[in-house]
């Protein structure tokens, strides 16, 4: 899974001028925990997240009105579509950051949080099925799509059926284990 | 998880709480009752509930840049309010025994960005967050080569260890070695790409026989080299 598939494309950004008191209007509103700073061509200038947003008197008389380059993060640590979501996760974790800006040729096309990472978990059990019977039947390892019966509940496969040996066992319960949004597997196989 | 290490009760003042979060950067504290059992929790959110809001901001400290007269009124507001109050009695949680996978699964389809870890006789060990989620992306090389060499090619391969030279640098395995068929080069591939943990792999893997003739399947032609994306 790519970070094309878990990201945000639904993108709410700022520009350098933005005033710092819409700025927190703006993450309150939409409940996120930063924005990336952009130019007109969509190149990401920074990043301004909830801990760069200090309660000041804004406004008061001779304090200047602070924007969005005053305060935001730099350099950006960006990510591109094509990264692995374990990349992804690797870079959010060395850099200690909670999202980054995603880029095509250098110009912002989504965000990834933390959470996004996660979505995976969001998978239906018949998308989950899907994939199980793909992985189990399609590459193949032997083994027989009519005598082992996949169902899927909550994240949950079951696995019903008869296999050639042990080692066929192993593989199959391995194979379903690893599929995307598999939380478990229960085995229910016997050896024929 | 994550040991508990801040916890408050049930009449623990809002400041209190407050504070607590604060100091341990946490957005949520457990409510346990005087056998430690867990009552509720308390988050950012209820916190921020206090003030009849409609839809509760997601940080305080944003919340205050807006507004800081509203500190005071929280402040005001506070003095009598203790965790019973505020605290959200239904709590999900999980049980120390679980897979991982489970709780991520529970956490997002809850709603919930913590998950408390409960015993059977419901006291605290801990919380899952969603830090601890990401773990399984963040193993260390060390961990995924042991994964590889005991449970994948030993347990469930059934390939002889010396056949079979694993190493990985930063979550890029690469694999040595010579197997009897090309299938179980594939398939071992194919399951070293699905280990939690890694990025990439390179497969130099050699077999004596060929048993998927070519124009059979997609699998048909040999994968050399880079098998999924390498490191930038």
């Amino acid at each position: 899974m790519n970070v094309r598939d878990v990201m945000t494309t639904r993108l709410i950004t700022v520009t350098p001028q933005t005033r710092l008191k819409e700025l927190a209007g703006l993450l309150v509103r939409n409940r996120i925990g930063g924005v990336p700073v952009v130019d007109a061509e969509g190149h990401v200038l920074g990043i301004v997240s909830e801990s760069d947003l200090q309660p000041t008197r804004e406004g008061a008389p001779g304090r200047p009105i602070r924007t969005a380059e005053h305060v935001m993060t730099r350099p950006v640590i960006t990510l591109t579509e094509d990264d692995t979501v374990t990349q992804a996760a690797r870079v959010l974790q060395r850099h200690r950051i909670k999202r980054g800006p995603v880029l095509r040729q250098g110009v912002l096309v989504g965000m990834i949080t933390r959470g996004d990472l996660l979505r995976p978990y969001l998978r239906t059990d018949s998308e989950i099925r899907a994939d199980v019977e793909e992985s189990l039947f399609g590459d193949s390892i032997g083994l027989v799509a009519g005598r082992v019966d996949v169902r899927v509940e909550g994240g949950v496969v079951l696995l019903k059926g008869l296999v050639d040996g042990p080692r066929q066992r192993a593989l199959t319960v391995r194979l379903a284990r690893t599929v995307e949004g598999v939380i478990d597997v229960v085995d229910d196989l016997d050896v024929a | 998880m994550t040991p508990t290490v801040v916890v408050g009760h049930e009449d623990t003042p809002f400041k209190e709480l407050v504070r607590s979060m604060a100091e341990h950067r946490v957005s949520g504290v457990p409510v346990v009752s005087t056998e430690g059992r867990l009552v509720g929790i308390v988050t950012e959110a209820d916190l921020l509930r206090v003030e009849a809001h409609e839809q509760p901001p997601r940080n305080l400290l944003v919340e205050l840049f807006i507004d800081r007269r509203r500190l005071e009124e929280i402040e005001r507001l506070a003095d009598d309010i203790r965790a019973r109050d505020i605290m959200t009695r239904d709590v999900v949680t999980v049980a120390p025994d679980r897979p991982i996978d489970e709780a991520a699964r529970r956490m997002i389809h809850e709603g919930v960005k913590r998950l408390p870890v409960v015993d059977e006789e419901g006291r605290i060990l801990g919380i899952v967050s969603r830090r601890d989620l990401l773990r399984p992306f963040l193993r260390s090389d060390q961990e995924i080569r042991r994964e590889i060499e005991e449970d994948l090619v030993i347990n469930t391969m059934w390939i002889d260890p010396g056949a079979v030279t694993v190493a990985v640098r930063a979550g890029v395995v690469s694999l040595r070695g010579t197997v009897d068929l090309k299938s179980t080069a594939q398939i071992l591939e194919e399951l070293v790409r699905r280990v939690p943990g890694v990025v990439g792999a390179e497969s130099e893997l050699r077999y004596r026989n060929d048993d998927r003739k070519v124009g059979t399947g997609p699998l048909a032609e040999p994968r050399w080299g880079l098998i999924e994306n390498q490191v930038r």
